[in-house]
Protein backbone atom coordinates (compact mmCIF):
# COMPACT_ATOMS: atom_id res chain seq x y z
CA UNK A 1 0.00 0.00 0.00
CA UNK A 2 2.68 2.43 1.03
CA UNK A 3 4.69 1.48 -2.05
CA UNK A 4 1.74 2.20 -4.35
CA UNK A 5 1.05 5.50 -2.65
CA UNK A 6 4.72 6.44 -2.95
CA UNK A 7 4.84 5.58 -6.67
CA UNK A 8 1.61 7.44 -7.41
CA UNK A 9 2.86 10.51 -5.60
CA UNK A 10 6.12 10.40 -7.53
CA UNK A 11 4.27 10.14 -10.86
CA UNK A 12 2.57 13.45 -10.29
CA UNK A 13 -0.92 12.29 -11.21
CA UNK A 14 -4.37 12.79 -9.72
CA UNK A 15 -5.12 9.56 -7.96
CA UNK A 16 -6.96 7.95 -5.11
CA UNK A 17 -6.62 4.57 -3.46
CA UNK A 18 -9.86 2.98 -2.35
CA UNK A 19 -9.47 0.13 0.12
CA UNK A 20 -12.46 -1.91 1.07
CA UNK A 21 -12.89 -4.41 3.84
CA UNK A 22 -15.05 -7.34 2.84
CA UNK A 23 -16.64 -8.34 6.12
CA UNK A 24 -13.34 -9.63 7.43
CA UNK A 25 -12.26 -8.56 10.90
CA UNK A 26 -8.73 -9.88 10.74
CA UNK A 27 -6.83 -6.69 9.93
CA UNK A 28 -9.29 -3.99 10.97
CA UNK A 29 -6.99 -2.05 13.27
CA UNK A 30 -3.98 -2.26 10.93
CA UNK A 31 -6.04 -1.14 7.99
CA UNK A 32 -7.78 1.69 9.80
CA UNK A 33 -4.45 3.47 9.98
CA UNK A 34 -4.47 3.65 6.16
CA UNK A 35 -7.02 6.45 6.33
CA UNK A 36 -4.29 8.73 7.59
CA UNK A 37 -2.78 8.79 4.08
CA UNK A 38 -4.24 11.78 2.24
CA UNK A 39 -5.20 9.99 -0.98
CA UNK A 40 -6.57 6.84 0.60
CA UNK A 41 -10.20 6.14 1.21
CA UNK A 42 -10.85 3.28 3.56
CA UNK A 43 -14.27 1.69 3.57
CA UNK A 44 -15.09 -0.93 6.09
CA UNK A 45 -17.92 -3.01 4.71
CA UNK A 46 -19.72 -4.88 7.45
CA UNK A 47 -21.12 -7.73 5.45
CA UNK A 48 -19.30 -10.04 3.11
CA UNK A 49 -20.58 -9.02 -0.30
CA UNK A 50 -18.62 -11.63 -2.27
CA UNK A 51 -15.67 -11.19 -4.57
CA UNK A 52 -17.73 -10.09 -7.57
CA UNK A 53 -19.96 -7.55 -5.83
CA UNK A 54 -17.14 -5.93 -3.90
CA UNK A 55 -15.26 -5.13 -7.08
CA UNK A 56 -18.35 -3.48 -8.51
CA UNK A 57 -18.79 -1.45 -5.33
CA UNK A 58 -15.14 -0.39 -5.48
CA UNK A 59 -15.59 0.78 -9.06
CA UNK A 60 -18.74 2.72 -8.11
CA UNK A 61 -16.80 4.48 -5.37
CA UNK A 62 -13.91 5.44 -7.67
CA UNK A 63 -13.97 9.03 -8.85
CA UNK A 64 -11.46 8.95 -11.72
CA UNK A 65 -11.91 7.43 -15.17
CA UNK A 66 -9.15 4.83 -15.05
CA UNK A 67 -9.18 1.95 -12.57
CA UNK A 68 -6.39 -0.32 -11.34
CA UNK A 69 -7.59 -3.40 -9.49
CA UNK A 70 -5.21 -5.12 -7.08
CA UNK A 71 -5.91 -8.00 -4.74
CA UNK A 72 -5.11 -7.38 -1.11
CA UNK A 73 -2.52 -10.18 -1.03
CA UNK A 74 -0.40 -8.58 -3.76
CA UNK A 75 3.05 -7.18 -3.13
CA UNK A 76 4.76 -4.69 -5.40
CA UNK A 77 8.48 -5.30 -5.88
CA UNK A 78 9.22 -3.02 -8.85
CA UNK A 79 9.71 0.71 -8.58
CA UNK A 80 8.21 1.31 -12.03
CA UNK A 81 5.00 -0.61 -11.37
CA UNK A 82 2.65 2.39 -11.51
CA UNK A 83 4.59 3.95 -14.35
CA UNK A 84 4.08 0.86 -16.53
CA UNK A 85 0.36 1.15 -16.05
CA UNK A 86 0.41 4.88 -16.80
CA UNK A 87 2.10 4.09 -20.12
CA UNK A 88 -0.87 1.91 -21.06
CA UNK A 89 -3.62 4.33 -20.20
CA UNK A 90 -5.05 4.44 -23.71
CA UNK A 91 -6.00 0.79 -24.06
CA UNK A 92 -9.24 -0.57 -22.63
CA UNK A 93 -7.96 -3.41 -20.45
CA UNK A 94 -4.41 -4.30 -19.43
CA UNK A 95 -3.27 -7.30 -17.42
CA UNK A 96 0.13 -7.16 -15.73
CA UNK A 97 0.49 -10.74 -14.50
CA UNK A 98 1.55 -12.33 -11.25
CA UNK A 99 4.55 -14.11 -9.85
CA UNK A 100 5.51 -16.14 -6.82
CA UNK A 101 8.52 -15.97 -4.57
CA UNK A 102 10.23 -19.31 -3.88
CA UNK A 103 8.59 -21.16 -1.00
CA UNK A 104 10.26 -23.51 1.41
CA UNK A 105 7.46 -23.92 3.94
CA UNK A 106 5.87 -27.29 3.12
CA UNK A 107 2.45 -26.12 4.23
CA UNK A 108 2.20 -23.78 1.27
CA UNK A 109 3.90 -25.89 -1.38
CA UNK A 110 0.76 -27.05 -3.14
CA UNK A 111 -0.59 -23.55 -3.68
CA UNK A 112 2.86 -22.37 -4.69
CA UNK A 113 3.37 -25.19 -7.21
CA UNK A 114 -0.09 -24.65 -8.62
CA UNK A 115 0.67 -20.94 -8.84
CA UNK A 116 3.89 -21.25 -10.79
CA UNK A 117 2.59 -24.00 -13.07
CA UNK A 118 -0.90 -22.76 -13.81
CA UNK A 119 -1.33 -19.13 -12.85
CA UNK A 120 1.93 -17.25 -13.33
CA UNK A 121 2.07 -17.58 -17.11
CA UNK A 122 4.78 -15.79 -19.04
CA UNK A 123 3.90 -13.00 -21.41
CA UNK A 124 4.06 -15.06 -24.60
CA UNK A 125 1.74 -17.73 -23.27
CA UNK A 126 -0.65 -15.02 -22.19
CA UNK A 127 -0.73 -13.20 -25.51
CA UNK A 128 -1.47 -16.46 -27.34
CA UNK A 129 -4.85 -16.57 -25.63
CA UNK A 130 -5.39 -13.17 -24.02
CA UNK A 131 -8.82 -13.80 -22.52
CA UNK A 132 -8.08 -17.26 -21.15
CA UNK A 133 -5.02 -15.95 -19.31
CA UNK A 134 -6.66 -12.85 -17.91
CA UNK A 135 -6.95 -12.74 -14.13
CA UNK A 136 -8.42 -10.09 -11.89
CA UNK A 137 -5.58 -9.85 -9.36
CA UNK A 138 -3.72 -7.06 -11.17
CA UNK A 139 -5.39 -5.23 -14.06
CA UNK A 140 -6.14 -1.73 -15.28
CA UNK A 141 -9.33 -0.81 -17.09
CA UNK A 142 -11.12 2.28 -18.38
CA UNK A 143 -13.97 2.97 -15.99
CA UNK A 144 -16.56 3.22 -18.72
CA UNK A 145 -15.47 -0.14 -20.12
CA UNK A 146 -15.69 -1.67 -16.66
CA UNK A 147 -19.17 -0.26 -16.14
CA UNK A 148 -20.33 -1.69 -19.45
CA UNK A 149 -19.32 -5.21 -18.37
CA UNK A 150 -19.11 -5.37 -14.54
CA UNK A 151 -18.67 -8.49 -12.45
CA UNK A 152 -21.65 -10.81 -12.39
CA UNK A 153 -22.99 -10.45 -8.85
CA UNK A 154 -24.98 -13.65 -8.92
CA UNK A 155 -21.59 -15.14 -8.08
CA UNK A 156 -21.25 -15.04 -4.35
CA UNK A 157 -19.22 -18.19 -3.81
CA UNK A 158 -15.50 -18.58 -4.32
CA UNK A 159 -13.97 -19.23 -7.70
CA UNK A 160 -13.90 -18.35 -11.38
CA UNK A 161 -14.96 -14.71 -11.13
CA UNK A 162 -11.89 -14.13 -13.31
CA UNK A 163 -12.96 -16.54 -16.01
CA UNK A 164 -16.48 -15.18 -16.14
CA UNK A 165 -15.30 -11.57 -16.32
CA UNK A 166 -12.77 -12.46 -19.03
CA UNK A 167 -15.43 -14.33 -20.97
CA UNK A 168 -17.78 -11.33 -20.72
CA UNK A 169 -15.01 -9.07 -22.04
CA UNK A 170 -14.56 -11.48 -24.93
CA UNK A 171 -18.29 -11.46 -25.66
CA UNK A 172 -18.22 -7.67 -25.77
CA UNK A 173 -15.25 -7.87 -28.15
CA UNK A 174 -13.01 -6.01 -25.71
CA UNK A 175 -9.34 -6.76 -26.24
CA UNK A 176 -7.21 -7.68 -23.25
CA UNK A 177 -3.69 -6.34 -23.66
CA UNK A 178 -0.93 -8.12 -21.75
CA UNK A 179 2.22 -6.54 -20.39
CA UNK A 180 5.02 -7.65 -18.12
CA UNK A 181 4.17 -5.94 -14.84
CA UNK A 182 3.58 -8.69 -12.30
CA UNK A 183 2.72 -8.39 -8.64
CA UNK A 184 3.96 -10.94 -6.14
CA UNK A 185 1.13 -13.19 -5.00
CA UNK A 186 1.87 -13.30 -1.29
CA UNK A 187 -1.29 -14.68 0.30
CA UNK A 188 -0.77 -18.39 -0.21
CA UNK A 189 -3.16 -20.85 1.40
CA UNK A 190 -2.16 -23.83 3.46
CA UNK A 191 -2.60 -27.10 1.60
CA UNK A 192 -5.79 -28.14 3.43
CA UNK A 193 -7.40 -24.76 2.83
CA UNK A 194 -6.22 -24.74 -0.76
CA UNK A 195 -7.80 -28.14 -1.42
CA UNK A 196 -10.99 -26.97 0.24
CA UNK A 197 -11.06 -23.83 -1.92
CA UNK A 198 -10.32 -25.83 -5.06
CA UNK A 199 -13.28 -28.03 -4.27
CA UNK A 200 -15.50 -24.98 -3.76
CA UNK A 201 -14.21 -23.41 -6.97
CA UNK A 202 -15.01 -26.62 -8.85
CA UNK A 203 -18.61 -26.37 -7.66
CA UNK A 204 -18.79 -22.76 -8.66
CA UNK A 205 -17.40 -23.50 -12.09
CA UNK A 206 -20.14 -26.05 -12.71
CA UNK A 207 -22.74 -23.61 -11.43
CA UNK A 208 -21.53 -21.16 -14.07
CA UNK A 209 -21.48 -23.77 -16.82
CA UNK A 210 -24.85 -25.25 -15.96
CA UNK A 211 -26.53 -21.86 -15.73
CA UNK A 212 -25.19 -21.08 -19.20
CA UNK A 213 -23.07 -18.12 -18.09
CA UNK A 214 -19.91 -19.60 -19.50
CA UNK A 215 -19.34 -22.41 -22.02
CA UNK A 216 -17.70 -25.57 -20.62
CA UNK A 217 -14.85 -25.07 -23.09
CA UNK A 218 -13.64 -21.93 -21.30
CA UNK A 219 -12.48 -23.75 -18.16
CA UNK A 220 -9.89 -26.49 -18.23
CA UNK A 221 -11.57 -29.24 -16.23
CA UNK A 222 -15.18 -28.55 -17.27
CA UNK A 223 -13.94 -28.90 -20.83
CA UNK A 224 -12.14 -32.16 -20.08
CA UNK A 225 -15.06 -33.63 -18.15
CA UNK A 226 -17.51 -32.70 -20.89
CA UNK A 227 -15.35 -34.51 -23.44
CA UNK A 228 -15.15 -37.62 -21.27
CA UNK A 229 -18.88 -37.49 -20.81
CA UNK A 230 -19.42 -37.27 -24.52
CA UNK A 231 -17.58 -40.58 -24.86
CA UNK A 232 -19.72 -41.96 -22.02
CA UNK A 233 -16.59 -42.73 -20.05
CA UNK A 234 -17.41 -40.68 -16.97
CA UNK A 235 -18.57 -43.58 -14.77
CA UNK A 236 -15.57 -45.85 -15.28
CA UNK A 237 -13.32 -42.83 -14.90
CA UNK A 238 -14.94 -41.88 -11.60
CA UNK A 239 -14.78 -45.45 -10.35
CA UNK A 240 -11.05 -45.62 -10.97
CA UNK A 241 -10.34 -42.15 -9.63
CA UNK A 242 -12.29 -42.67 -6.42
CA UNK A 243 -10.14 -45.71 -5.61
CA UNK A 244 -7.06 -43.50 -5.85
CA UNK A 245 -8.61 -40.43 -4.23
CA UNK A 246 -6.94 -40.81 -0.81
CA UNK A 247 -3.58 -41.38 -2.52
CA UNK A 248 -3.94 -38.26 -4.66
CA UNK A 249 -4.67 -36.22 -1.57
CA UNK A 250 -1.72 -37.73 0.27
CA UNK A 251 0.60 -37.05 -2.68
CA UNK A 252 -0.55 -33.45 -2.94
CA UNK A 253 0.51 -32.92 0.65
CA UNK A 254 4.04 -34.16 -0.02
CA UNK A 255 7.07 -32.03 -0.74
CA UNK A 256 6.89 -32.22 -4.54
CA UNK A 257 3.19 -32.11 -5.32
CA UNK A 258 2.20 -33.00 -8.88
CA UNK A 259 -0.60 -30.78 -10.10
CA UNK A 260 -1.94 -33.53 -12.33
CA UNK A 261 -3.24 -35.27 -9.19
CA UNK A 262 -5.25 -32.14 -8.47
CA UNK A 263 -6.56 -32.31 -12.05
CA UNK A 264 -7.73 -35.88 -11.36
CA UNK A 265 -9.43 -34.76 -8.18
CA UNK A 266 -11.21 -31.99 -10.03
CA UNK A 267 -12.50 -34.49 -12.58
CA UNK A 268 -13.75 -36.72 -9.79
CA UNK A 269 -15.39 -33.80 -7.98
CA UNK A 270 -16.89 -32.71 -11.30
CA UNK A 271 -18.43 -36.15 -11.71
CA UNK A 272 -19.97 -36.02 -8.24
CA UNK A 273 -21.32 -32.51 -8.79
CA UNK A 274 -22.75 -33.23 -12.22
CA UNK A 275 -24.34 -36.56 -11.28
CA UNK A 276 -25.84 -34.90 -8.22
CA UNK A 277 -27.49 -32.18 -10.26
CA UNK A 278 -28.64 -34.79 -12.80
CA UNK A 279 -30.50 -36.61 -10.04
CA UNK A 280 -32.29 -33.43 -9.08
CA UNK B 1 16.11 16.78 -24.62
CA UNK B 2 14.08 15.43 -21.73
CA UNK B 3 15.66 12.68 -19.70
CA UNK B 4 13.53 9.88 -21.11
CA UNK B 5 13.52 11.04 -24.74
CA UNK B 6 14.75 8.40 -27.15
CA UNK B 7 14.12 10.05 -30.51
CA UNK B 8 13.31 13.61 -31.43
CA UNK B 9 12.83 15.48 -34.71
CA UNK B 10 12.43 19.24 -34.36
CA UNK B 11 11.23 21.60 -37.10
CA UNK B 12 12.60 19.09 -39.56
CA UNK B 13 12.06 19.14 -43.28
CA UNK B 14 12.31 15.78 -44.94
CA UNK B 15 13.41 15.34 -48.53
CA UNK B 16 13.51 12.24 -50.64
CA UNK B 17 16.24 13.17 -53.12
CA UNK B 18 15.43 16.77 -54.08
CA UNK B 19 11.74 16.27 -53.58
CA UNK B 20 10.24 17.80 -50.42
CA UNK B 21 8.13 15.18 -48.65
CA UNK B 22 7.30 16.70 -45.26
CA UNK B 23 7.95 20.02 -43.59
CA UNK B 24 7.73 21.25 -39.99
CA UNK B 25 8.08 17.76 -38.61
CA UNK B 26 8.03 17.64 -34.82
CA UNK B 27 8.13 14.20 -33.30
CA UNK B 28 9.23 13.06 -29.89
CA UNK B 29 9.25 9.53 -28.51
CA UNK B 30 10.26 8.55 -25.01
CA UNK B 31 10.61 5.39 -22.97
CA UNK B 32 7.38 3.41 -22.89
CA UNK B 33 5.92 5.09 -25.98
CA UNK B 34 4.11 3.02 -28.57
CA UNK B 35 3.29 5.27 -31.49
CA UNK B 36 1.50 4.63 -34.78
CA UNK B 37 2.65 6.33 -37.94
CA UNK B 38 -0.17 6.53 -40.44
CA UNK B 39 -0.84 8.11 -43.82
CA UNK B 40 -1.43 7.14 -47.43
CA UNK B 41 1.24 5.47 -49.51
CA UNK B 42 3.73 8.15 -50.52
CA UNK B 43 2.74 10.48 -47.69
CA UNK B 44 6.19 10.25 -46.12
CA UNK B 45 5.90 7.52 -43.48
CA UNK B 46 8.85 5.58 -44.85
CA UNK B 47 10.86 8.78 -45.29
CA UNK B 48 10.45 9.51 -41.58
CA UNK B 49 11.62 6.01 -40.70
CA UNK B 50 14.54 6.32 -43.12
CA UNK B 51 15.56 9.64 -41.62
CA UNK B 52 15.59 8.07 -38.18
CA UNK B 53 17.74 5.14 -39.25
CA UNK B 54 20.11 7.30 -41.20
CA UNK B 55 19.20 6.29 -44.76
CA UNK B 56 17.92 9.77 -45.62
CA UNK B 57 20.09 12.68 -44.42
CA UNK B 58 18.47 15.37 -42.31
CA UNK B 59 19.33 18.75 -43.83
CA UNK B 60 16.81 21.15 -42.33
CA UNK B 61 15.89 21.17 -38.66
CA UNK B 62 17.37 19.09 -35.86
CA UNK B 63 17.08 15.47 -34.87
CA UNK B 64 18.46 13.04 -32.32
CA UNK B 65 18.35 9.33 -31.71
CA UNK B 66 19.83 8.78 -28.27
CA UNK B 67 23.16 10.61 -28.37
CA UNK B 68 23.34 10.56 -32.19
CA UNK B 69 22.84 13.90 -33.88
CA UNK B 70 21.03 13.22 -37.16
CA UNK B 71 22.00 16.53 -38.78
CA UNK B 72 25.73 15.91 -38.56
CA UNK B 73 25.60 12.19 -38.97
CA UNK B 74 28.77 10.85 -40.60
CA UNK B 75 28.60 7.85 -42.88
CA UNK B 76 30.86 5.99 -40.50
CA UNK B 77 28.45 6.54 -37.63
CA UNK B 78 25.45 4.97 -39.38
CA UNK B 79 26.27 1.37 -38.35
CA UNK B 80 26.59 2.51 -34.73
CA UNK B 81 23.27 4.35 -34.94
CA UNK B 82 21.60 1.23 -36.34
CA UNK B 83 22.86 -0.82 -33.44
CA UNK B 84 20.72 1.40 -31.25
CA UNK B 85 17.68 0.51 -33.30
CA UNK B 86 15.68 -2.61 -33.84
CA UNK B 87 14.05 -2.89 -37.22
CA UNK B 88 10.97 -4.97 -38.01
CA UNK B 89 9.92 -4.63 -41.61
CA UNK B 90 7.38 -6.64 -43.51
CA UNK B 91 9.89 -7.37 -46.25
CA UNK B 92 12.91 -7.58 -43.96
CA UNK B 93 13.12 -11.28 -44.46
CA UNK B 94 14.97 -14.00 -42.67
CA UNK B 95 17.77 -15.73 -44.52
CA UNK B 96 16.08 -18.86 -45.87
CA UNK B 97 19.17 -21.02 -46.13
CA UNK B 98 19.97 -21.14 -42.41
CA UNK B 99 18.34 -21.86 -39.10
CA UNK B 100 16.80 -19.33 -36.72
CA UNK B 101 19.91 -19.44 -34.54
CA UNK B 102 22.19 -18.90 -37.52
CA UNK B 103 20.06 -15.95 -38.61
CA UNK B 104 20.55 -14.38 -35.22
CA UNK B 105 24.24 -15.27 -35.11
CA UNK B 106 24.72 -13.59 -38.47
CA UNK B 107 23.39 -10.31 -37.07
CA UNK B 108 25.42 -10.57 -33.87
CA UNK B 109 28.66 -11.14 -35.80
CA UNK B 110 27.83 -8.31 -38.18
CA UNK B 111 27.35 -5.96 -35.25
CA UNK B 112 30.67 -6.76 -33.65
CA UNK B 113 29.98 -9.52 -31.12
CA UNK B 114 32.93 -11.84 -30.53
CA UNK B 115 32.42 -13.90 -27.37
CA UNK B 116 30.78 -17.20 -28.41
CA UNK B 117 29.20 -17.91 -25.05
CA UNK B 118 27.78 -14.40 -24.74
CA UNK B 119 26.33 -14.72 -28.25
CA UNK B 120 24.65 -18.06 -27.43
CA UNK B 121 23.18 -16.60 -24.26
CA UNK B 122 21.90 -13.51 -26.00
CA UNK B 123 20.27 -15.54 -28.77
CA UNK B 124 18.50 -17.74 -26.26
CA UNK B 125 17.42 -14.71 -24.27
CA UNK B 126 15.77 -12.92 -27.20
CA UNK B 127 14.11 -16.10 -28.45
CA UNK B 128 12.60 -16.64 -25.03
CA UNK B 129 11.38 -13.07 -25.02
CA UNK B 130 9.29 -13.78 -28.10
CA UNK B 131 8.15 -17.23 -26.93
CA UNK B 132 10.38 -19.30 -29.23
CA UNK B 133 12.88 -20.52 -26.67
CA UNK B 134 12.84 -24.08 -28.04
CA UNK B 135 12.77 -23.34 -31.77
CA UNK B 136 16.19 -21.89 -32.45
CA UNK B 137 17.32 -24.95 -34.41
CA UNK B 138 14.43 -24.73 -36.90
CA UNK B 139 14.67 -23.50 -40.46
CA UNK B 140 12.51 -20.48 -41.36
CA UNK B 141 10.26 -22.54 -43.66
CA UNK B 142 9.43 -24.85 -40.76
CA UNK B 143 7.85 -21.95 -38.88
CA UNK B 144 4.43 -20.35 -39.31
CA UNK B 145 4.15 -16.76 -40.57
CA UNK B 146 3.57 -15.51 -37.04
CA UNK B 147 6.57 -17.41 -35.72
CA UNK B 148 8.77 -16.04 -38.50
CA UNK B 149 7.71 -12.54 -37.60
CA UNK B 150 8.50 -13.31 -33.95
CA UNK B 151 12.00 -14.27 -35.04
CA UNK B 152 12.26 -10.93 -36.82
CA UNK B 153 11.23 -9.25 -33.56
CA UNK B 154 13.80 -11.33 -31.66
CA UNK B 155 16.46 -10.31 -34.17
CA UNK B 156 15.50 -6.67 -33.67
CA UNK B 157 16.02 -7.09 -29.93
CA UNK B 158 19.52 -8.60 -30.17
CA UNK B 159 21.43 -5.39 -29.46
CA UNK B 160 19.01 -4.29 -26.74
CA UNK B 161 17.79 -1.26 -28.71
CA UNK B 162 16.05 1.74 -27.18
CA UNK B 163 13.94 2.23 -30.28
CA UNK B 164 12.14 -0.24 -32.50
CA UNK B 165 11.03 0.83 -35.95
CA UNK B 166 8.34 -1.27 -37.51
CA UNK B 167 7.00 -0.86 -41.04
CA UNK B 168 3.72 -2.73 -41.59
CA UNK B 169 4.99 -5.58 -39.39
CA UNK B 170 1.69 -7.46 -39.55
CA UNK B 171 0.89 -6.85 -43.21
CA UNK B 172 0.98 -10.54 -44.15
CA UNK B 173 -0.54 -12.06 -41.02
CA UNK B 174 -4.02 -13.30 -40.12
CA UNK B 175 -5.99 -11.33 -37.49
CA UNK B 176 -5.21 -13.61 -34.53
CA UNK B 177 -1.49 -13.66 -35.25
CA UNK B 178 -1.59 -9.92 -35.88
CA UNK B 179 -2.94 -9.42 -32.39
CA UNK B 180 -0.16 -11.56 -30.92
CA UNK B 181 2.59 -9.66 -32.72
CA UNK B 182 1.04 -6.31 -31.85
CA UNK B 183 0.73 -7.27 -28.21
CA UNK B 184 4.34 -8.42 -28.28
CA UNK B 185 5.57 -5.10 -29.72
CA UNK B 186 3.29 -3.18 -27.39
CA UNK B 187 4.61 -4.97 -24.32
CA UNK B 188 8.20 -4.48 -25.52
CA UNK B 189 7.59 -0.72 -25.53
CA UNK B 190 6.61 -1.03 -21.87
CA UNK B 191 10.06 -2.25 -20.92
CA UNK B 192 11.64 1.18 -21.18
CA UNK B 193 11.84 1.31 -24.98
CA UNK B 194 9.97 3.16 -27.70
CA UNK B 195 8.22 1.59 -30.68
CA UNK B 196 7.34 3.55 -33.81
CA UNK B 197 5.16 1.61 -36.17
CA UNK B 198 3.92 2.50 -39.64
CA UNK B 199 0.61 0.80 -40.36
CA UNK B 200 -2.67 0.81 -42.28
CA UNK B 201 -4.47 -1.51 -39.94
CA UNK B 202 -7.10 0.68 -38.30
CA UNK B 203 -8.99 -2.20 -36.70
CA UNK B 204 -6.01 -3.26 -34.64
CA UNK B 205 -4.99 0.31 -33.94
CA UNK B 206 -8.28 0.66 -32.11
CA UNK B 207 -7.68 -2.48 -30.10
CA UNK B 208 -4.18 -1.44 -29.08
CA UNK B 209 -5.08 2.18 -28.87
CA UNK B 210 -2.12 4.55 -28.53
CA UNK B 211 -0.68 7.84 -29.79
CA UNK B 212 -0.98 8.41 -33.55
CA UNK B 213 1.22 10.46 -35.86
CA UNK B 214 -0.45 11.21 -39.17
CA UNK B 215 1.34 12.20 -42.39
CA UNK B 216 -0.88 14.17 -44.74
CA UNK B 217 -0.45 17.01 -47.27
CA UNK B 218 3.27 17.36 -46.61
CA UNK B 219 2.83 17.82 -42.89
CA UNK B 220 2.65 15.81 -39.73
CA UNK B 221 -0.03 15.96 -37.04
CA UNK B 222 -0.17 14.16 -33.73
CA UNK B 223 -3.49 13.02 -32.34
Amino acid sequence: MNEIDKQCLASDIDYEIVVMEDGSTKHLTDNASLSSLPNVRYISNQKNAGRAAIRNILADHAKFDRLLFLDCDSEIDQSYFIRRYLETKEVDVVYGGRKYLPQTDEDFLLHYTYGIEREAKDLNTRINDPHLHFQTNNFAIAKKVFQSVRFDESLTKYGFEDSLFAYDLKRHDITVVHIENPVVHAGLDRTDDFLQKSRQATENAWLLVQSGKIPAGEIRFTKKYSQIRKWQMQRPMAAVLSVYEPYFIAYLKKSEPKIIYLDFLKLLWSHRIVSNTDKK
Amino acid sequence: MALDTIVELKDATIFQGDHLVLSDVNIQLGKGDFVYLIGKTGSGKSSILKTIYGAVPLKVGTGHVGEFDLTNLKRKQVPYLRRKLGIVFQDFELLRDRSVNENLLFVLKATGWKDKKAMQERMQEVLEKVGLGTKGYKMPHELSGGEQQRVVVARALLNDPDLILADEPTGNLDPTTTEEILNLLYSISKTGRAVLMATHDYVHMKKFSSRIIRCEDNSVTTE
